[in-house]
């Protein structure tokens, strides 16, 4: 059930295929130094914790200072579904002008497709 | 080629890298290493990082003196060159984001400091710290050069601008980019020029100075 209800938040990035988790948890190796997927992460990073992000209003975690910019969209609505997630990464500054990301553009619609895919495998957003 | 042993980890995140005063070159991974390589014995060893996760920055002094920053970690470090062994000096912002590192022609090291914005310096023979913030509401240091006449340059993200401080004066001139986004990561020159890696608009530029 938990794997239909990710389908369907999952669509295509791009020109991309689906999304392959073991890939993107490669890939996310260059997320690694500022995220973590851990819930129980201990330790303090520059970037928000990403698990559970599918379907989580940015800037949600209350122990994590956003940028101005990033609580600024979460205000407005923005939400971190799979196409919200793709546009991020592949230009962060055009989703959120002025974030604190400053990782390059992930420019192959597959790379994030397959990032996106390893974010899903923690389980969808629970407020 | 010189791959690093992947025993330590999967992906180190490679990030820069500096020659010391005897031949080797030591390099940062994000992901929490830093290491050394003697080229002319292909001799690698690679330590774990204090902190974990997050050095970034490294240089080399005129003596030959190897300093790391943690972009996570939110600090300076020394390194002993034969051991590896890393003494963490902690500036005085915490959880500044100390993100590259750059030593004057006294070995005193300057450092961008992504989280505050700062420009801090840290002079390891008189152990004193300082810092400045930048020009703005809520600057975004990113990289950081040293001149040869010991002033600094520093790329401020949210500016979008490349800054000049200088030491003496305590004062900031600012040279703003005339397109968005510029995202300078890197910057270095020679004497009066500084030259501008503009990730965001895939473009080199030269600011020439007096």
């Amino acid at each position: 059930m938990l794997a239909a209800a990710l389908g369907t938040l999952l669509p295509s990035a791009g020109n991309a295929e689906g999304g392959n988790a073991a890939r993107g948890e490669r890939a996310f190796q260059r997320c690694f130094a500022c995220h973590s997927v851990d819930p129980n992460e201990p330790a303090k990073l520059q970037g928000p914790n990403l698990s559970n992000i599918m379907g989580r209003p940015a800037a949600q975690l209350p122990d994590f200072a956003y940028s101005q910019a990033m609580r600024k969209e979460g205000a407005a609505g923005l939400v971190w579904d799979a196409p919200a997630l793709d546009r991020y990464l592949a230009d962060p500054e055009s989703v959120v002008a002025g974030t604190a990301m400053s990782m390059p553009p992930v420019r192959d619609p597959q790379e994030r497709a397959d990032l996106v895919a390893f974010l899903a495998r923690s389980g969808p957003y629970r407020p | 080629m010189w791959p690093l042993p992947p025993e330590r980890m999967p992906y180190t995140n490679l990030n820069t890298a500096a020659f010391d005063g005897r031949g080797r070159i030591w390099f940062t991974g994000q992901n929490g290493i830093y290491g050394r390589l003697d080229p002319r014995t292909s001799d690698m060893t690679v330590w774990d990082a204090p902190k974990g996760r997050g050095p970034y920055g490294i240089t080399a002094t005129p003596t030959g003196d190897i300093w790391f920053v943690s972009l996570a970690g939110n600090y300076l470090a020394n390194v002993e060159l034969e051991s590896g062994a890393a003494t963490v000096y902690e500036p005085p912002t915490k959880e500044q984001g100390a993100r590259r590192v750059w030593s004057d022609s006294k070995g005193r090291l300057w450092i961008s400091a992504w989280n505050s914005g700062n420009v801090s310096v840290y002079d390891p023979a008189a152990k004193r710290w300082n810092q400045w913030k930048l020009p703005g509401a809520s600057p975004r240091t990113y990289a950081v050069w040293v001149d040869p006449d010991d002033k600094i340059w520093l790329t401020d993200w949210a500016a979008n601008a490349v800054v000049r401080f200088d030491p003496e004066k305590e004062t900031f001139a600012s040279f703003p980019s005339d397109r968005p986004g510029a995202n300078v990561r890197q910057l270095l020159g020679r004497k009066g020029e500084a030259w501008i890696a503009e990730s965001g608009t895939e473009r080199i530029r030269v600011i020439r100075y007096r």
